[in-house]
């Protein structure tokens, strides 16, 4: 495998964390905790988190 | 309640403005079959990316979405965002389907499957999967019409005028120049959904008494709401059954998917690709927010699907905001469903009908098509609107069977046509048995768990048992020397 094809491979790994995240930590962690809009702010990250993981994967890009 | 005459001249300044574009558009078509339903495959970022957000961010977003926030809180917000999550799909398959678009000239997405397992039959598959659960789909859009006009006038316009509305506008911007006319009124229509839910939003915020008094007031009275799993709806489980379909939206959708063909080049996709984020992001938060003012303002409603309605003809928002915002909302079902329409009538064009048609009768027959899954949407929608929510998300759960063919015409070899067929008509009529035989509801994980893992097993299963034709096609290898010229991993 070589180094780009790895660079992919550990982007690929890194969405799939934050994505398991998106749903994990609001509920497992999160629910219930009494923390006034932790939900809610920790969801407007994780969609400001998305956008830049795909905004740098595209920036590679040649047209 | 909205004066009728007033949403009628709006309906109507909005159609002239549509009509020029429209005008324009026929102009510049070509007169093939390329050029009608992908406008010649030279689209930029821009217009791209309006496109693609007005056809992905529908109706659903300020009707459904903002119901299902009202009704049972900020788990609609994680939901809509593990979706967005999805987009990240488009990193790695819109360069692979622009490729393979350029290289062997395909025009759907079930022509590209069936070509890439050597099976027209895999194409007819994949189509027809699509024509049945894109339909519900199509419906949603008009119910949500009907729901809005006839619910923000207090009945003045009838839910038949509503769906007859948005069936006519619908025709008018797909019929004369297909995805040309279709992608210009999209990209003027995002702009009226953006613009008009923003103003909406800082609106009905500012009258509440700013962001610190609504939060405080929810806070007081809906704490609940702010938490997962809220005041009921959002459990785990229904959380994972909306989410994991809709999460695979980019590549199954094939009236979203079928937009990576018509870009100019890959500096235009990744221009489409940071619109349709941003505009995404955005628009997601207007329409929590708005769930959540409704939530306030509109406390008792007998369904969900109400909330919008209601807080339009509350008198909380003045008519110069309110009607602006009804032709954002018409904007965001309108685009939806004539994109739907046209890639349904290209698929059955070019997949369902015998090949080597002329272009004349392909466009003639996706122009016919679109004429009946609009019109079939109508119908359905009047006779079934009060099952709005159930019809969207069962789309989302029926086309992810779609979903292991196109992963594998990518990155498994070993993917064959026989694995395809399995997959596509296993899983599907998988679906339809839990849904209508047995009545499993899409809030149920036992449907897109059942649905999705039936798909895998059956692709992966039959492919091991069979082998690829030999027509079949090998993106994989075929592919990877222009992915790495364009740097895509």
């Amino acid at each position: 495998m070589d180094g780009q094809s790895r660079l992919g491979l550990v982007w690929g790994l890194v969405v799939a964390v934050v994505t398991l995240a998106g749903i994990v930590v609001p509920y497992g962690v999160l629910s219930g905790s009494g923390v006034a809009l932790a939900v809610p702010l920790f969801w407007t990250g994780f969609g400001l988190v998305v956008i830049a993981l795909i905004a740098v994967a595209v920036a590679r890009w040649r047209g | 309640m909205l004066s009728p005459a007033l949403v009628w001249a709006a309906i109507g300044a909005f159609l002239l403005l549509g009509l020029v574009l429209v005008w324009r558009a026929a102009r510049a078509s070509r007169g093939t079959a390329a050029d009608y339903y992908l406008a010649g495959s030279g689209l930029g970022g821009l217009v791209s990316g309006l496109s693609y957000a007005a056809t992905t961010y529908s109706a659903f977003m300020l009707v459904v979405l903002t119901g299902l926030t009202w009704q049972g809180g900020i788990g609609a917000l994680g939901f809509e965002l593990v979706y967005f999550a999805g987009l990240s799909l488009l990193v790695v398959f819109g360069p692979r389907f622009w490729l393979a678009g350029r290289r062997w000239g395909f025009i759907s997405p079930a022509e590209m499957i069936g070509a890439r397992y050597g099976s027209r039959a895999v194409g007819a598959a994949m189509a027809a999967v699509s024509l049945v659960f894109l339909i519900p789909y199509c419906t949603t859009q008009m119910a949500g019409i009907g729901l809005l006009l006839s619910g923000a006038t207090g009945g003045g316009i009838s839910l038949a005028a509503a769906v007859a509305t948005g069936a006519a506008l619908a025709l008018i911007w797909t019929l004369f120049a297909g995805l040309r006319s279709v992608a210009w009124t999209d990209a003027g229509q995002a702009v009226v959904m953006m613009a008009s839910g923003l103003l909406a939003v800082v609106l009905v915020v500012a009258a509440l008494g700013g962001p610190g008094a609504m939060v405080a007031a929810l806070g007081e009275g809906d704490a609940l709401w702010l938490d997962v799993p809220g005041p009921g709806l959002w459990s785990l489980g229904t959380f994972l059954a909306l989410s994991v379909p809709w999460f695979f939206f980019a590549i199954t959708n094939p009236q979203v998917s079928q937009r990576l063909f018509m870009l100019r080049d890959l500096t235009a996709m990744r221009r489409m690709i940071l619109w349709v984020l941003g505009f995404g992001f955005v628009f997601t938060l207007i329409a929590v927010i708005w769930g959540f003012a409704a939530r306030l303002l509109a406390p008792d409603l007998a369904v969900p699907g109400e909330a919008t309605p209601a807080l339009l003809a509350s008198g909380v928002l003045p008519a110069w905001v309110a009607v602006p915002l009804i032709l954002g909302i018409l904007s965001a079902a309108v685009s939806t469903l004539d994109s739907i329409a046209l890639t349904v009538g290209s698929m059955v064009a070019r997949d369902l009908l015998p090949a080597g048609m002329r272009d004349a009768a392909q466009i003639l027959w996706g122009r016919v098509v679109v004429t009946l899954v609009i019109a079939f949407a109508a119908i359905f929608a009047l006779r079934q609107a009060a099952i709005v929510e159930q019809l969207a998300a069962l789309s989302a759960a029926g086309l992810a069977v779609t979903m292991p063919p196109v992963v594998g015409a990518f990155f498994w070899r070993r993917g064959t046509a026989a694995g395809a067929l399995a997959c596509l008509l296993g899983g599907a009529a998988l679906a339809l048995f839990l849904v209508i035989g047995r009545g499993v509801s899409v809030f149920d994980p036992v449907l897109a768990f059942s649905v999705i893992g039936a798909s895998v097993a059956l692709f992966a299963g039959v492919s091991l048992l069979t082998r690829p034709r030999a027509a079949a096609l090998d993106f994989a290898g075929e592919l990877r020397a222009d992915l790495d010229a364009h740097r895509v991993w």
